[in-house]
């Protein structure tokens, strides 16, 4: 009867979570807060209030502790992950400003909190508890930020690059783990009053215990990480490793006094850092942690969250004190700190809201506090609500105080400073093997008497209920995808930089980069199966609706050097850029450039072919009635292993000859493809600073 | 140096502030405790024992008795089917408690209220007093003893 309590518990408490998380992600807030409400739904708060009798059959208080094991097996995994994602690359280049501001933004709430603690611990708490305890407690539980949800809004937001991002990202970096080891001297604090273990022999275990982790457990890890290298992928041996340090680590702090989320959090830290090994990992072990395990933690905080226990002018004047004290405290240290450390006020107050999300973190340390018995359940409830409260404020607050209008106009001054009259390409890449080929290509459409620059972009998407993959440490010289275009690059000696990102939103970010780096041409490459899948569909076709400049999708059949190229031209307005690109590659490659120029009928009067800068092209004139076949066939008779055709003209007034066709020609085609979109003076190559501002 | 003087400026002066109001707290005496989990033992004032879903009161042998504090306030929750709970107010050792059980209808329901005196040193507490029912003039209140098993809201 308990396993099957326990099947439906967990059944109704992954089904809760994820509708109400996906209704959070609807009004653009993280999807984690969305869980958090669910648990609180599912407690005294909701369920147990409109039905108790349905509360009472679900969570029988003889089957909370299945769930709780459950949830804290969730947690130590988590807590882990936490460890994991942190790297002391996210702290490099803003080491003095990020440990002034972080440490600003604890000290602050944390001494505010003890200070509100004189006037709640009289009133909220009870004579097993000592003054010490409790007001150590609440300074530590007001001082916390959630580095995994600050790192998601900013993912979401696109600011994970920005000023702002960095630095928000640096200081959280270093909360965490000031954070964490303040609480777990508080727990020894609160423990040692309980268990009258002396407090100087659970700090002297402490101090030998990371003594341990650093000089030991670190450098053994290496091991792993080596035989991780040789191996080339991570085998389920190795994630065994992984979890028995992990729980022999928890087990190690919980025996010291000190909890086993810290120890699990500690052992993270510890862990290489090397970007593929800890994406392997975390890859491993997020998804079930994330999906299953830590809604089960929430539904327990729910349970223990009762709103009726803030009824009350009294209560709810608690309530907005534990509030007020937090937001101040965090918010209002973090800014006045970040704006001492020579930040504007905007971006101050930026990090400042970023810093006073609190979300799931705070849940963390809260239930640590309900299970020691320091915090009552009155005082309980009301910072459960205080923490979703912070961590709902942060997206709308952010965008009054930082809207993405204002970040782009930062890029877009930063990239500004940096201009040259280069012809600036934007390479995304996905695949490794695509890479060298799109380089080639974007090689060979520069412009004579222009120095090339390419950016070659990697865009990592993240899961949607990702928690803790920030990766702002990743290093994107270093990016597997990325390596061979680098390596093609540098033997042809061409200027390649590398960018390489998480991202919520493909083509968002795709175009936000191309209109920051004032791309002259977009070059994507297409590698799908062209089956029952438009070439003219989903990023791809997105980029080419929205892209500044001019853009280009590049279909590649083999490696070949491009000897013959075919190019279809049709009307001179919106094939210009065929045109103009056929001309380029002649130019650079010596190829033996063809135009192709398909009339409909005898009447229709041919294009004259014009006079200037098109010698290297030769021309060819055909009636057909079937152009696509034409071309297709001329393609293969003609031998031509590259064809370039347009998209724009066609689209708009003969749908029918390429928008509903295209996969079928692409299909038919033998050998490599371009196809290309005017979007912009092909001839003069730069976007405006005005159509980036505006997009 | 300069960061380091800013450093000392906000980080270590509240730190020192800190150390004062850890040190005033000490003075500050909050409610006693008395949450946890307690032994009920209703007895019999010689009448009829609480009818109705007030049943899982009975008057002889004892039964479970969780007190969930927060500062003078608590929750009691009394053992029945369904359970009974009552919002309780501590005031220096006595406790006054009142609630009603869930019942299936209004008219099944019980409104209990529980008076008391706390007795003992901490970590032995006892209560004793008095539970009846508001709404059932005719039926008789009992006494209780209550003896406290664990101390605290969690552990």
């Amino acid at each position: 009867m308990s396993l099957l309590i326990l099947i439906v518990q967990i059944a109704v408490i992954l089904l809760v979570a994820r509708i109400v998380g996906w209704l959070f992600r609807a009004i653009q807030q993280p999807q984690v807060v969305g869980e958090m409400v669910a648990g609180i739904l599912l407690g005294p708060s909701l369920l147990g209030w409109v039905a108790p009798d349905i509360s009472a059959r679900l969570f029988p208080p003889e089957s909370l502790g299945y769930l709780n094991s459950l949830s804290q097996v969730g947690l130590l995994v988590f807590m882990f992950l936490v460890g994991l994602e942190f790297n002391p690359r996210l702290i490099r280049g803003r080491g003095q400003a990020a440990i002034v501001i972080s440490h600003v933004s604890i000290v602050t709430p944390f001494v505010l909190g003890s200070l509100l603690a004189l006037y709640l611990y009289p009133r909220l708490s009870e004579s097993d508890v000592s003054f010490t305890g409790f007001a150590l407690f609440m300074g530590a539980a007001m001082s916390v930020t959630a580095f995994p949800v600050l790192a998601r809004i900013l993912t979401e937001r696109n600011l994970l690059r920005s000023r702002v991002g960095t630095v928000a990202i640096a200081c959280s970096a270093v909360d965490d783990v000031t954070a964490w080891t303040i609480l777990a001297v508080v727990i020894a604090i609160v423990r040692a009053d309980a268990v009258e273990v002396p407090l100087w022999l659970t700090m002297a275990g402490t101090m030998a215990y990371i003594a341990v982790m650093v000089f030991v457990v670190r450098r053994a890890l290496r091991w792993l990480e080596s035989f991780y290298h040789n191996r080339g992928q991570l085998t389920q041996d190795m994630v065994a490793i992984v979890l028995f340090l992990l729980l022999a680590s928890a087990w190690t702090t919980e025996w010291l006094g000190i909890h086993a989320l810290f120890g699990a959090f500690a052992l993270g830290t510890v862990m290489p850092k090397e970007q593929g090994f800890v994406h392997d990992v975390t890859k491993r072990l997020e998804d079930l942690t994330v999906v299953l395990l830590l809604p089960l933690f929430f539904a327990l905080t729910g349970l223990r969250t009762s709103i009726g226990l803030v009824t009350g002018g009294e209560m709810l004047i608690y309530a907005g004190l534990i509030l007020l004290v937090a937001v101040t405290g965090k918010f209002g240290g973090s800014t006045l700190a970040a704006r001492i450390m020579g930040m504007r006020w905007r971006e101050a107050g930026a990090v400042g809201i970023l810093m006073n999300t609190r979300g799931l973190m705070e849940l963390v340390i809260l239930s640590i506090g309900h299970d020691l018995g320091v915090i009552s359940p009155a005082v309980y409830t009301m910072m459960v609500f205080m923490a979703l409260i912070t961590t709902f404020m942060t997206t709308p607050i952010l965008e009054w105080l930082y809207p993405a209008r204002l970040f782009r106009e930062q890029s877009v001054a930063e990239a500004a400073v940096d201009e040259e009259r280069e012809f600036t390409v934007l390479l995304p890449v996905s695949l490794p093997a695509s890479g060298p080929g799109l380089l080639e290509a974007a090689a060979a459409l520069a412009p004579a008497g222009r120095k090339p620059r390419f950016f070659a972009l990697h865009l990592e998407r993240t899961s949607d209920g990702s928690l803790t993959r920030v990766d702002p440490g990743r290093i994107p010289s270093r990016d597997e995808v990325l390596l061979p275009l680098l390596s093609r690059a540098k033997e042809r000696n061409l200027t390649a930089r590398p960018l390489s990102f998480l991202t919520h939103d493909v083509s968002r970010d795709l175009l936000s980069e191309a209109y920051t780096r004032g791309a002259d041409l977009v070059l994507m490459g297409w590698h799908k199966p062209i089956v029952g899948r438009s070439i003219l569909s989903g990023t791809v076709g997105e980029v080419l609706r929205r892209g500044p400049g001019d853009v280009a999708v590049f279909v590649q059949r083999d490696a070949e050097p491009w000897r013959r190229v075919l190019a279809l031209f049709i009307n001179p307005e919106t094939d210009g850029t065929v045109l103009e690109l056929a001309r380029r590659i002649a130019t650079n490659t010596g190829a033996v450039v063809t135009v192709l120029q398909v009339l409909s009928s005898e009447e229709e009067a041919p294009v004259a072919r014009p006079a200037a800068g098109m010698e290297g092209l030769l021309w060819e004139t055909v009636v057909s009635e079937t152009p696509l076949e034409t071309i297709v066939n001329q393609a293969v008779e003609g031998d031509y292993n590259l064809t370039i055709v347009s998209t724009n003209r066609l689209r708009e007034t003969e749908p029918s000859r390429f928008g509903l066709h295209s996969d079928e020609f692409a299909r038919a085609l033998p050998a490599n493809l371009l196809v290309v979109r005017s979007g912009g003076a092909l001839a003069a190559g730069r976007v405006t600073r005005e159509a980036r501002a505006s997009a | 140096m300069k960061s380091f003087g800013l450093y000392v400026l906000l980080v270590g002066l509240p730190f020192l502030a800190l150390i004062g109001i850890l040190h005033i707290g000490q003075r500050l005496v909050p409610p006693r405790s008395i949450g946890g989990s307690w032994e009920l033992l209703i007895s019999s004032s010689g009448s009829t024992a609480l009818l109705g879903p007030c049943s899982g009161l009975a008057p002889a042998g004892t039964s479970q008795m969780r007190l969930s504090q927060s500062g003078p306030h608590a929750e009691v929750t009394l053992a029945g089917n369904p359970p009974i709970r009552l919002a309780l107010l501590l005031s220096g050792n006595s406790v006054h408690a009142t609630g009603s059980s869930t019942g299936k209808s209004p008219s099944e329901g019980c409104e209990l209220t529980l008076n008391g005196e706390i007795f003992g040193p901490m970590g032995q507490e006892r209560m004793e007093g008095r539970i009846s029912r508001e709404d059932c003039p005719e039926c008789e209140p009992m006494n209780f003893t209550a003896v406290r098993l664990s101390g605290g809201n969690a552990r």
